[in-house]
């Protein structure tokens, strides 16, 4: 479960990608031709609604899920949107400089993307950290095992070869993003 | 120091009931200097908000031993855009007092818990977002809701209320839209 500062957290990153997001749909339309500003109007208005239930529905699994979603749906926007909400000379609010891809904490988000087939995939650099979270196209896992052999939905990290494997092996082009500390 | 009136207005989770805080500061004038407090719930047709439903009154009754000077009104079934004003009549009027407070609310819970549902929807089945039908929907129920409280900011109901109506049509069509 995340705890309400880090959605009050991921609140904040999906504002920013939000505007993040818009300014690249719209130079890719008047560029290239190829209109996706409806995942920027998607994660707006999703954006919106979990801010408005962050007093009521924080700690419920359903509200949980839809916080993965936002996230999958922030995308490649989330790195940027930590360093700014966290860079002093930002625009959003102050505090330390912190690195791409690292949220306050030490907690890391990791992405994969398959080639179709996968039953498990390795995360070499997470070796020694512990799987906070994970979803895969955009759907929250369940559960995550350390030991014993995952099934359904459930997947197993290994601590120890920073491998997450599953029970239904992956389609192609599925993602997979986790998070770890 | 003057007595300014003013008070503060949240909805229920399930968006069924207002709650209406009195947040006035009664240091300058004590409650025991007041005769009554009571609610005017306008809707856009210039009707009142009936409370409890079988009152015969325009107002609501909103007595000084209402616990932490709230009241929470109840039956509502819809999203509605309301003129609040409160009025307190003091047994020994202070000049340059202010003993009305009025604004325009909108309640925005049940188009908001409609969002919300869809929202359910898409993170359980994120395809979903692909159905045009689905996408504009949700994105017309965004619309109407950003649009109702910037009205509402602006004070005026009768667009807020329009906003609401044209959200709470595609609320009625859920089990087609979504």
């Amino acid at each position: 479960m995340y705890t309400n500062d880090q959605i009050t957290s991921f609140l904040k990153y999906a504002d920013i990608s939000t505007y993040l997001s818009l300014n690249e749909y719209e130079v890719e339309k008047y560029y290239n031709w190829v209109d996706e500003t409806k995942r920027t109007r998607l994660l707006y208005i999703v954006k919106e609604n979990l801010e408005y239930y962050q007093g009521y529905y924080n700690q419920n699994n359903s509200y949980q899920n839809a916080i993965i979603y936002m996230y999958s749906l922030m995308g490649k926007w989330i790195s940027q949107s930590i360093t700014i909400s966290g860079n002093p000379n930002g625009t959003i609010v102050g505090g330390s400089v912190v690195l791409p891809g690292t949220f306050y904490g030490g907690t890391i988000a990791k992405s994969y993307t398959a080639f179709g087939s996968e039953s498990s995939i390795s995360f070499s650099d997470m070796i020694g950290k512990s799987c906070l979270q994970a979803t895969r196209g955009g759907l929250a896992i369940p559960n995550i095992i350390t030991y014993g052999t995952p099934t359904g939905n459930d997947a197993k990290w290994n601590i120890s070869t920073g491998t997450l494997s599953f029970a239904i092996p992956l389609a192609a082009n599925e993602n997979v993003t986790a998070l770890f500390n | 120091m003057a007595f300014t009136a003013s008070y503060s207005v949240s909805q229920s989770a399930d968006s069924t009931s207002l709650t209406i805080k009195d947040t006035s500061s009664y240091v300058s004038e004590a409650q025991s200097t007041f005769t009554s407090r009571v609610l005017y719930l306008y809707k856009t047709d210039g009707t009142t908000i009936k409370f409890p439903s079988t009152s015969t009154t325009d107002y609501i009754n909103f007595p000084f031993t209402q616990p932490n000077n709230s009241i929470t009104i109840t039956g509502f079934t819809q999203d509605l855009s309301l003129i609040i004003r409160m009025v307190l009549t003091s047994s020994s009027p202070v000049t340059g007092s202010v003993y009305t407070s009025s604004g325009v609310v909108s309640m925005t819970g049940f188009t908001n818990a409609a969002v919300y549902n869809a929202v359910q929807i898409l993170a359980t089945n994120p395809s979903r977002a692909d159905d045009q039908v689905f996408f504009s929907s949700l994105s017309e129920l965004q619309t109407n809701l950003d649009a109702a409280s910037t009205a509402a900011y602006y004070g005026d109901q009768f667009a807020a209320q329009s906003a609401l109506d044209r959200a709470n049509v595609i609320i009625q069509e859920t089990n087609i839209r979504f």
